[in-house]
């Protein structure tokens, strides 16, 4: 736990460092804050908005960072890196939904999207998982995250989609670690009941 | 019986479910993300030059 703690500290030194580094534009700062983070945007915006579009998605990462770039002479360290990141990209993301009005119809989208409309996002390279999981299964796991509660939602996508830590996921849900470890085990037993639901009306 | 259904019951995790759609969702195309890291360093530059200038001045003790 003291290694544990002691890696932690100093994760966040690293990342106070960069972020002040950005804040004054040293050389090479922006890219390697790039390099970083884009990954985990996308994937959570991605699985926040179920039916983002490439064009959007840019814009998000695009908007995420630049909110980033804006706010970094303001970080201070007092939550990870990830973290702090991660809570502008969900405003971000929130505010796609809105502007598109997909909360009403994203139900509808998911319904009528083919496999292939589903892989347009995808990595094309990315097989590594080729083997255990086909597209009609992530069209099912994808269509039965976005039928979960937002609170249980969001916990999940952190946990095991961007793979934060329960500390990391609590604190970036500013709730108690005890909340998120209830999020997580309910929005996996939901997920699971889903899935089952989804399965049985697919046959 | 769904074949689908039969797999994922008999040897996938809902954790390796999750992880493969993260892996396959969430991929800027290469095109894409030089183009958003070239407006981030253009935005950069707008933001962090007057700060950077600041920054020398004051190693400078001016």
């Amino acid at each position: 736990m003291r290694d544990d703690n002691l890696d932690r500290s100093v994760q966040r030194e690293a990342d106070h460092n960069l972020l002040r580094e950005v804040a004054q534009n040293e050389p090479g700062a922006v890219e390697r804050l790039f390099a970083a983070y884009e990954t985990t945007i996308s994937r959570y915006v991605c699985h926040t908005v179920p039916d983002i579009t490439e064009d959007d998605l840019e814009d998000v990462v695009q908007e995420t960072f630049i909110g980033v770039l804006r706010s970094a002479k303001d970080y201070r360290g007092d939550s990870s890196l990830s973290t702090w990141i991660l809570r502008i990209a969900h405003y971000k993301a929130i505010d796609a939904l809105r502007r598109r009005k997909v909360v009403e119809k994203r139900e509808e989208t998911i319904e009528n999207m083919s496999s292939d409309e589903v892989f347009f996002i995808g990595d094309a390279s990315a097989d590594v998982e080729d083997d255990v999981v086909n597209a009609q299964e992530v069209l099912l796991i994808r269509k039965a995250l976005n039928l979960l509660p937002a609170d249980q939602k969001q916990a999940i996508i952190l946990r095991y989609v961007v793979g934060m830590r329960v500390d990391d996921v609590a604190e970036t849900m500013k709730v108690s670690r005890r909340k998120a470890e209830l999020l997580i085990t309910r929005g996996r037993a939901a997920l699971r009941e889903r899935l089952a639901q989804l399965d049985v009306r697919q046959r | 019986m769904n074949p689908l259904h039969v797999r994922r019951r008999s040897c996938r995790s809902l954790e390796r479910l999750l992880a493969a759609s993260a892996h396959r969702f969430g991929a800027l195309s290469d095109a894409r993300r030089a183009r958003v890291l070239a407006a981030l360093l253009d935005e950069a530059g707008r933001l962090g030059v007057p700060a950077r200038a600041q920054h020398l001045r004051l190693s400078q003790g001016k």
